[in-house]
């Protein structure tokens, strides 16, 4: 109890909210986690198509160049879009963590929004005129791939400082104004590295994708370059994941890498976890060649699914960090069906809209645009 | 009291909220009375002789609004999010844990009127005319919905009607009597921005093209210009009676020689909106001679009325952050209703004060400040203490702090006599003499003796 | 015809609204009986030449409404002004007369946004040369207007008579005391004796709602019936272009027309303004005690007050001598570049001007910062 209380002391933990949950912590992780998965596709997406449109750029590669160019804008509207249900879903389950978490590192926490802004700009900036004032258009999209760098950098240091409550109260003394971030944590590094290098996997494999479908379309050379330097991406990103992780488990406190590495879900989720991006290299592999989608569908859906286990991961993790302080099932559940229902509603009319569009207009845009100029 | 204060400098984090959040809304109107303008635009486009020439009008429209509402529209709805969890982690706190499935209702639909506005902008050469028109009414239709939910929780936050934190009732709390007014008016803003939108944009054609898109473009405005003081009208009698008794008491000046900043802000947007419908005859009936700094003008003056009405809003729900529930500075009603609660130590109901800033100390008052004043006043800035407290002497302070809450737009002032000199002294220190809390009790003892 | 009226002339019937509209027949019945047609039709001449420049023109308009709100405001903060009880009438009018407050938040607001919109208009129709022959008066007028003005901002900030505007009107007239022969003379004459008492309000009040609204009106018209008179100044630039590509405005049909919904939006930023940032009233003046750590003029008299600091001791003399030239100066171009199109003088005369501009800015900010 003392060894409580003396924890309190260093960490000042706001209660949870008094409304408490809104539905079980289970379904609220679940779509926490399907949407983070969708979040972190598409940022990889975009930082990793942003590296490689560099890399053409440089290469004077004008057909990757004018993919990119177009993809990159789009990619990015998904990513802000789809962060926003992770965002709200960690703030349910986890705010009254991630708000003073948030506070603490505030100066910087704002300063995402404005970097937001600004590489967003640049990328449509950069579409919309990189044909006709080539000059200046690599520093656009550089720029644009160091704010947003840096926006992972700053989200990687509130997301540890959350499951960290013992720092908290020094650091708000230090620093009230919030301009201040968690770089006394060991696992900064490692854990940056492990969010932002599969980028170059899952924008390798988006570029596979559009090779299937120009081989598909009757532009069967461009397509299978398109593979081919997909795959190269896909292997560095691979590497990359592999080293990241290894440096997460070498820089884990000894009692978080005795839970993952200890058996139950965790190692399973791990296991699962490094089957999937085994099989995925497998799959991209085959799919370099192969004729037809499915392959490199296949080796999509099965980095997705490691990505997923991941996340659970990741949540298990963090569940592991912040039990002396709190637990989920600790909370009170006041279930609300009726604004359940509208969500589920809502997302099933939504989704069966997005189907009939991609039925009935995606194929016409999608072969007008990905086609070689 | 719960969570840490973010202390902005100069600008306080309030401000920080207010500025991203003004930009914001202005996009996000513009968005959805952009959508009412596609969709209107191209039913018109068929039925002119020269069809063609005015869709090449709509794709310019519609590239620069694309670039305009996705950059920093939805960035700076992110940013809103972003500030308020640093502004008032507390309130945030209590409307996502009551309305997380209807924010995750409205991101259906910004997932969903984002895509369709792709598919209507990339799908421009490809789609058939009739599928040009059928998106963009479900672009405008979704993105209607938007508003139709974030209306509910902005609206909560001034009248909650039936809810409480007890009966968790979140239909009485989504419609809630000030709902459908505020409803009425955001639509009727939006198709007016997007008129104005169209007048910039058609600045950008020549003439005679000019001169017809303006036309069309002024339709938009009408709506507001008629029905606005209508739903304004109804809206101020949604408002809570002690809102009214601030903006009347505001009419004359109060502290320091200043209108109430309520009063101040409503005159604001009822006169730049009267500026907006004179600009409207203007371009309309010279279109032209209309610039395109012109124009901007005109959507700026928007802007300001916007500040205004949004001010306004804010304004009337001071002291509180959700009314009747929650103060602006963290504290809650309930537990405050009871006069001895507040009397307890200061320290006692927060975790977030160093070890230094123990009782009596130099720091004690600082941290009080900090911990209870920052999150609305900044020391010299926005709503700097420094000119508030000029004229402060230690009796006129304590006795000041002991009857906060009747200024109408303060929260009650939470501790004891200790924490109450220690926040005097602090204060009075801020113009040039330090004074320590011992003297100012010293003081205080000495008057009190008849 | 019947003999009591004139005749509606026939380039006037082109022009009016058909007669069978109201409008039309009210301006016909107009002119049967004030024959105005040829100043209408003079009027009506005014032309904006269209060039990448043709902004700038608008600033001597948004000039003119600041000072129209002025006016109005003006007026209306005098229905509650005592020269006599100067700083508990203001506090009257801030805290009792209702929107008081308001209305001189708005006075304030407007009166610092004409200094700076006739900064920039002083310097961009200094840089677009447009006080070469045959403009000198019209150069000249406006430099007087200036003048006039600026003295209306000094005059008008001592009429509250608190602290602020207290030391700031003391400190700004001891200054002016400085220079040699006439400065002591002007300070006195200002000031009603050897201090600032409350007969200086007496003079700065006489002054701020008289005198100089009738000397601004009487030269402004002045200054624009030269505009009228000899056309819009055209740049370099469009001058040099064969006469088919020279393109125009009307003035008052379209330029004029244009810029009211710019006119709006400023009239909008003064009471946003005015709501952000209303205008205190600070302690009734102390006329016993210290200045204040730190008072200075306002910001459009802070560059030269900035200057002369670097002038210590006895070189005052030689800081003042320098912004008397400064000064001077403008008071001379148009009798030194005088050459249509620009020759090396107007060249250097333009980069002595950006010399200028940048100090003007340099000080002012210096002056705000320390």
């Amino acid at each position: 109890m003392t060894a409580l209380v003396a924890l309190l002391a260093a960490a000042p933990l706001p209660a949870p909210d008094p409304l408490g949950f809104p539905a079980a912590p289970v379904l609220l992780q679940g779509l926490a986690y399907l949407t983070f998965t969708l979040h972190l596709l598409a940022m990889n997406f975009t930082v990793g198509g942003a590296v490689l449109l560099l890399i053409a750029r440089l290469r004077r590669d004008e057909p990757s160049v004018h993919f990119w160019a177009t993809a990159l804008p789009l990619g990015f509207s998904y990513l802000v879009t789809l962060g926003i249900p992770p965002l709200l879903f960690v703030q349910v389950l986890y705010g009254q963590l991630f708000y003073t978490s948030s506070v603490l590192i505030g100066g910087f926490w704002i300063l995402v929004i404005p970097l937001l802004i600004l590489a967003y700009a640049l990328l449509y900036a950069h579409k919309l005129t990189h044909e006709s004032r080539p000059r200046f258009q690599t520093v656009f999209v550089a720029v644009a791939l160091l704010a947003m760098l840096f926006i992972g950098f700053i989200y990687v240091n509130n997301l540890t400082l959350l499951q960290t409550p013992g720092r908290w109260l020094a650091k708000y003394t230090a620093h009230p104004g919030g301009m201040t971030l968690n770089m006394e944590e060991p696992t900064h590094g490692p854990r940056y590295l492990f969010f932002i290098l599969p980028a170059f996997a899952v924008a390798g494999l988006a570029f596979m994708l559009r090779g299937a479908y120009l081989s598909r379309w009757g532009h069967a050379e461009e397509g299978q370059r398109s593979r081919r330097l997909g795959f190269v991406s896909v292997v560095v990103g691979a590497v990359g994941v592999f080293i990241g992780a290894a440096g997460l488990l070498a820089t884990f406190p000894a009692h978080i890498r005795t839970f993952v590495l200890g058996g139950g879900l965790p190692t399973g989720l791990l296991t699962a976890a490094v089957a999937a991006a085994v099989v995925g290299l497998v799959l991209a592999f085959a799919a370099r060649k192969a004729q037809g989608l499915l392959p490199i569908y296949a080796a999509i859906l099965s980095f997705a699914a490691g990505l997923a286990c991941v996340v659970v991961l990741r949540d298990q993790v963090r569940g592991a960090y912040l039990a002396p302080y709190f637990q989920l099932r600790d909370v009170p559940v006041n279930v609300q069906y009726g604004m359940l229902a509208v969500f589920g509603a809502s997302l099933v009319a939504g989704l069966g809209l997005l189907i009939v569009l991609l039925v009935k207009v995606a194929r016409p845009i999608a072969a007008k645009h990905v086609v070689v100029r | 009291m719960n969570y840490p204060v973010w202390n902005v400098p100069i600008l306080g984090s309030g401000l920080v909220v207010a500025i991203i959040a003004i930009i914001h809304i202005l996009i996000s109107h513009l968005a959805v009375g952009g959508g009412a303008f596609l969709a209107v635009a191209e039913w018109w486009a068929s039925r002119q002789a020269d069809p063609e020439r005015i869709r090449a009008f709509l794709r310019k429209f519609v590239t620069y609004f694309l670039v305009y509402t996705t950059v920093f529209g939805a960035t700076t709805g992110v940013g809103i999010w972003f500030s308020i969890q640093l502004a008032n982690p507390e309130a945030t706190s209590l409307l996502i844990h009551q309305f997380v499935f209807a924010w995750a209702t409205e991101w259906v639909t910004f997932i969903g009127e984002l895509t369709v506005l792709y598919f209507y902008y990339y799908g421009w050469h490809t789609n058939s005319r009739r599928m040009q028109l059928v998106l963009a009414i479900l672009y405008f239709v979704i993105a209607w919905f938007s508003l139709f939910i974030i209306n509910g929780i902005l609206t909560f936050m001034l009248t909650p009607g039936g809810w409480t934190l007890e009966n968790r009732d979140i239909v009485a709390g989504f419609f809630n009597p000030g709902y459908w007014p505020a409803l009425f008016i955001r639509t009727l803003v939006m198709l007016t921005l997007a008129g104005l939108f169209g007048f910039v944009v058609a600045t950008r054609v020549d003439d005679d093209l000019k001169e017809r898109i303006i036309g069309f473009a002024a339709r938009f405005v009408v709506p507001a210009a008629l029905l606005m003081p209508l739903f304004a009208a109804w809206y101020w009698f949604s408002l809570p009676v002690e809102t009214h008794t601030m903006w009347h008491n505001g009419i004359v000046g109060v502290a320091g020689g200043r209108l109430e900043a309520i009063t101040r802000y409503s005159w604001l947007a009822a006169i730049t909106g009267g500026l907006i419908v004179i600009g409207t005859l203007i371009i309309a009936w010279k279109p032209r001679a209309t610039t395109t700094t012109a124009a901007i003008a005109l959507l700026a003056t928007a802007q300001l009325s916007m500040l205004g009405g949004e001010f306004f809003r804010e304004m009337a729900r001071k002291p509180f952050v959700i009314r009747g529930v929650l103060y602006s500075n963290g504290l809650w009603k309930a537990p405050s209703k009871a006069p001895v609660a507040l009397d307890q130590p200061y320290f006692e109901s927060t975790r977030w004060e160093p070890d230094h800033a123990t009782p009596g100390s130099a720091a004690h008052g600082e941290w009080i400040y900090r911990l209870q004043c920052a999150s609305c006043h900044t020391l010299d800035g926005y709503r700097s203490l420094a000119a508030r407290t000029a004229q402060w002497t230690p009796g006129f302070g304590d006795r000041f702090l002991q009857n906060l809450n009747q200024q109408g737009v303060m929260p009650p002032f939470q501790g004891n006599s200790q924490d109450r000199a220690a926040l005097v002294a602090y204060l009075i220190s801020l113009h040039g003499k330090p004074v320590a809390a011992a003297e100012v009790e010293a003081t205080l003892a000495k008057e009190a003796k008849p | 015809m019947d003999e009591r009226f004139a005749p509606v002339p026939p380039e006037a019937e082109e022009s009016l609204p058909p007669p069978g509209t109201l409008v039309g027949q009210g301006l016909r019945a107009l002119l049967r009986r004030y024959p105005i047609w040829p100043v209408v039709a003079f009027f009506g001449k005014k032309r904006v030449p269209e060039h990448r420049d043709t902004g700038w023109y608008a600033l001597g308009g948004i000039a003119m409404l600041f000072f129209a709100i002025q006016v109005v405001t003006g007026i209306l903060l005098m229905v509650y002004y005592r020269p006599s009880q100067p700083w508990q009438s203001v506090q009257r009018i801030v805290t009792e007369v209702p929107y008081g407050a308001l209305i001189r938040s708005v006075h304030h607001w407007s009166a610092n946004l004409m200094a700076l919109a006739l900064f920039v208009h002083l310097f961009s129709t200094f840089f677009m040369k447009a006080y070469r022959p045959p403009r000198e008066l019209t150069w000249l007028t406006g430099l007087g207007l200036f003048g006039l003005v600026l003295f209306f901002s000094f005059s008008g900030y001592l009429l509250p008579w608190d602290d602020l505007s207290f030391f700031a009107t003391r400190v700004g007239i001891a200054e002016m005391e400085k220079a040699p022969l006439l400065g002591p003379w002007m300070a006195d004459l200002l000031r009603g004796g050897a201090d600032v008492t409350v007969d200086t309000i007496g003079r700065f009040y006489v002054f701020h709602v008289t005198v100089l609204p009738l000397l601004v009106i009487a030269l402004l018209g002045v200054h624009l019936l030269f505009i009228q008179l000899q056309g819009v100044s055209e740049p370099d630039h469009f001058a040099a272009l064969p006469g088919e590509k020279k393109r125009y405005r009307s003035f008052f049909g379209e330029f004029l027309v244009g810029e009211i919904p710019i006119w709006l939006f400023l009239w909008g930023v003064v009471l946003a303004l005015a709501a952000m940032l209303p205008r205190g009233l600070a302690l009734e003046a102390d006329v016993t005690a210290a200045a204040p750590v730190g008072i200075k003029p306002e910001w459009y008299f802070l560059a030269p007050y900035q200057a002369l600091k670097l002038f210590p001791g006895r070189l005052e003399l030689v800081g003042m001598a320098m912004m008397g030239l400064a000064a001077g100066s403008l008071l001379v171009v148009p009798f030194i570049d005088r050459a249509t199109p620009s020759d090396a003088r107007g060249r250097l005369v333009a980069w002595l001007g950006a010399a200028g501009l940048v100090g003007l800015i340099v000080m002012t900010v210096w002056g705000l910062l320390s």
